[in-house]
């Protein structure tokens, strides 16, 4: 049996299945045409319903173990995504005078052992100590979305093979590793490969919608226990949020717009019951609260403590916090004092919004009396107490006020610029991480996980040995100017690993997305490529390659088109023998604004002319709106010295009849120039030697090397 | 002090100094944000959030789960040094 052990102590999430029929020599067409009740009156479609399914696994080599649990199936336009928990169900041993009594269930009636599993029979005269057993009862399906005992947590399923649309046949196939969770360490100790050919079986007592069964195989094909799966919930997971506050606290029940706990957690698929219950909390020791005050109210105050029977966060609103001025996950870190992490958090109902031009349209109100930013921080806390942590990809739950804040506009002011939803990458991990990692009362906050988003279209095997680092060459820009950024490929493994040698845009293994302050998404990929041959080679232990982008434009227009924060992806990403991997990076750049009409005029051309782009890559006279958008832009001094490199370029060079002006060149570049270390290569090779100045301190005290940065770090 | 602006590397490789980031950018107004360079086992206790300088000596530095956190701060020879509440003391040097 094959069992391997994951590198990054996180058990990776299910990539998406994608939309396929379970046949693919079965065109979907077709199979549709043969579903005219005309043709094959008698055919019965059969697909997988989304949602959660109650599930259990029972190992064909022991009688004292089953493990129940759930499945998440969600669909979507992209394919499937599932994975599921297990929990091992606990066995009660029966004291032999107990045991002869006949009628004590010695098994749990709904564990029927399966023929082909040839579990024995069990014959209480042959237990080996006398000693009977049976397990406690099973999740009631009728109870919806169960929930377990947090100490009886074991595996994760890592859903590879699902059914997608439908089939005309009675079964499918399901594939998913299983990831062992170590409760004594809480490590993730190893991985195995399994299969199991799921059928459509009547469903028992309890179970109103699909059912399915089917036995386990591991990676040799052998027959390792049977798995039952019954639909039990449109939602994937369900969880109770308590609202608790002093008298003088607003309630955070919504943003003031009709959106609400249950809105905002449908769209993730979890099932919230939100309560709002005590309204006379006293203040402990004045208005203020410590973070061991809050502990102690949630303590004290909750309606339900027990988290291995419901999923609880608690909510506390004070007039104000001792740790931080809006909210806070308390239950974290030190605040932990029970060491039962995740359970609560808290807001400052009394913190005035600064008044400052940031904070758009509610500066200088009291927060609690501001509803959308008000309750968008409360949903933000608890997205902390569900294990997530600060994601900045975009304005949604996860990204902090004051980001959101500073990217606001006067067209798109703070409150209104908030992004009303949680990040893709962070909806997914909602939806798929392992139960530990999001119920109250699982692992310590602060336990990591990838914070790597996660493509949601993506079928790229994750090149975990490998980092990839994004830094930019400045880290504040002027609107109009192109930003500059170095990448670091390097392998992390103490073995080689099959990897692209070049990580230029020309390469073709490097593409990207840049997000706007306000969230939008643009796209970068090579405009020209460099086929001649396939740049795939090994990366030994600690090698690193490196090299620079200089970006300005993508397929939607221009990539850096407003003032503000944004986060930028690079993905290098290649093909070994047909499995496409991927590594990625990110980083985060500002734009400045205008500083004068001048400069806006000389950004406005930039940013709207499109050849500027071919200009920038290919250099020529015969890109005249380019060359005079560049030109624009050397004559403004805030733009000027980013540049500088591009025109230099462009001089350098012969064209039609024009020859190269090495001197005009030359001239160009001084001090204040911005200047990648492949920009300073290139205009080095093409100055032949000529003096270039370096570029000062925007660019450090690099040298200009001669050969390829290829070495260790 | 506005020496503290740029991105910054950490040189500590002391066990008390795991719960930091590798790097951390402080920008011009008041946020900042850093990261692990590789998979950690512990996400850092700073990651995105906001600073301020309450003078010479001392820094005030959200965390990852949004608590304002009061650090000693020194800057020194190119090196920022933080110590935090427990005595750890955590160096990051300059990037370029």
């Amino acid at each position: 049996m094959k069992k391997s052990k994951p590198e990054n102590n996180f058990p990776p999430l299910p990539n998406e299945i994608p939309n396929t029929v379970e046949n693919p020599d079965e065109p979907i067409s077709r199979v549709s045409e043969a579903l005219k009740p005309t043709s094959f009156p008698y055919f019965k479609l059969r697909g997988i319903k989304c949602g959660c399914y109650i599930i259990n696994y029972t190992p064909a080599n022991s009688f004292f173990v089953t493990y129940d649990g759930t499945m998440r199936v969600e669909c979507h336009s992209a394919g499937r995504t599932a994975s599921g928990d297990l929990y091992q169900r606990p066995v009660i041993f029966i004291p032999p005078y107990i045991f002869k009594y006949p009628k004590w269930p010695l098994i749990n009636p709904e564990i029927k052992p399966q023929p082909s599993l040839e579990i024995p029979s069990i014959n209480p005269i042959e237990q080996p100590a006398d000693y009977g057993f049976r397990f406690s009862s099973p999740p009631n399906p009728s109870s919806g979305i169960p929930i377990f005992s947090r100490s009886r947590y074991r595996y994760y399923l890592e859903v590879t093979q699902i059914l997608e649309y439908f089939t005309l046949s009675n079964s499918f196939t399901l594939g998913f590793n299983r990831h062992r969770f170590d409760t004594a360490t809480n490590l993730w100790a190893e991985t195995e490969s399994f299969t199991a050919l799921m059928s459509w079986v009547s469903a028992p007592a309890g179970y109103t919608s699909d059912y399915l069964s089917g036995d386990v195989k591991d990676s040799s094909g052998k027959v390792v226990g049977r798995l039952t799966m019954g639909w039990v919930s449109e939602y994937l997971r369900k969880a109770t949020i308590e609202i608790d506050r002093v008298k003088a606290s607003e309630a955070p029940l919504n943003n003031g717009a009709g959106l609400g706990w249950q809105e905002v957690f449908k769209k993730v698929g979890w099932q919230i019951n939100a309560l709002e219950s005590n309204s006379d909390l006293t203040e402990p020791t004045g208005e203020s609260w410590s973070d061991a005050e809050l502990h102690a109210a949630m303590l004290a105050r909750r309606d339900s403590s027990n988290l291995d029977a419901e999923w609880r966060y608690h909510i506390l609103a004070a007039k104000r916090l001792d740790s931080t001025p809006r909210g806070i996950m308390y239950d974290a870190y030190a605040g932990d004092s029970n060491n039962i992490p995740r359970e609560g958090a808290a807001i400052s109902s009394h913190w005035v919004i600064p008044d400052e031009a940031e904070w758009g349209l509610v500066r200088g109100e009291r927060f609690g009396a501001a509803s959308k930013p008000y309750f968008r921080a409360i949903v933000h806390e608890t997205g902390h107490a569900m294990g997530l942590y600060h994601n900045t990809v975009d304005n949604g739950f996860m990204n902090t006020s004051d980001t959101i804040a500073a990217s606001g506009t006067s067209s798109n002011p703070f409150p209104d610029n908030i992004k009303w939803d949680f990040a893709d990458d962070d909806k997914k991990r909602l939806r798929h991480m392992p139960d530990v990692y999001v119920r109250p009362g699982g692992l310590a906050f602060g336990t990591s996980y990838s914070t790597q988003p996660i493509s949601p279209t993506d079928l790229s095997d994750e090149a975990v040995e490998l980092s990839l680092t994004v830094s930019g060459l400045l880290n504040v820009v002027p609107i109009g100017a192109p930003v500059r950024i170095d990448l670091k490929l390097k392998n992390l493994s103490s073995y080689p690993v099959m990897a692209p040698s070049d990580i230029s845009l020309k390469s073709g293994y490097v593409s990207g997305e840049i997000i706007d302050p306000l969230g939008n998404s643009r796209t970068f990929s090579p405009l020209v490529l460099c086929l001649e041959e396939e740049k795939i080679d090994w990366l030994h232990p600690d090698q690193v390659i490196s090299n620079s982008l200089t970006l300005l434009r993508g397929g939607e227009g221009a990539l850096f088109p407003t003032s503000g924060m944004y986060n930028i992806k690079v993905v290098v990403e290649w093909d070994i023998k047909g499995q496409m991997r991927k590594v990625t990076g990110n980083t985060q750049i500002m734009v400045t604004g205008a500083v004068d009409a001048a400069h806006a005029n000389a950004a406005f051309e930039i940013l709207s002319t499109p050849d500027t782009l071919l200009t920038l890559v290919l250099g020529g006279d015969h890109l005249k709106d380019g060359v005079n958008a560049i030109q624009k832009a050397l004559d403004n001094p805030v733009l000027r010295p980013h540049y500088a490199h591009i025109e230099a370029k462009r001089l350098a060079q012969n064209f039609g009849k024009r020859k190269a002006d090495l001197s005009k060149a030359t001239k160009l570049i001084d001090d204040t120039s911005v200047m990648s270390n492949d920009e300073k290569r290139k205009i080095t090779a093409l100055t032949k030697g000529k003096s270039v100045k370096d570029g000062g301190k925007q660019i450090g005290d690099a040298k200009i090397p001669k050969t390829q940065d290829v070495g260790s770090d | 002090m506005n020496e503290i602006l740029g991105l910054w590397e950490k040189t500590t490789t002391e066990k008390c100094g795991e719960i930091y980031p590798d790097e951390i950018f402080f920008k011009e107004n008041n946020l900042y944000s850093a990261q692990n360079l590789k998979p950690q086992k512990m996400h850092p206790v700073w990651d995105v959030g906001t600073y301020k300088m309450m003078d010479e000596k001392s820094i005030k530095i959200s965390t990852s789960n949004d608590a304002v956190i009061d650090y000693a701060v020194k800057l020194e020879n190119n090196i920022l040094s933080f110590t935090d509440n427990t005595g750890c003391k955590i160096n990051y040097k300059k990037r370029p």
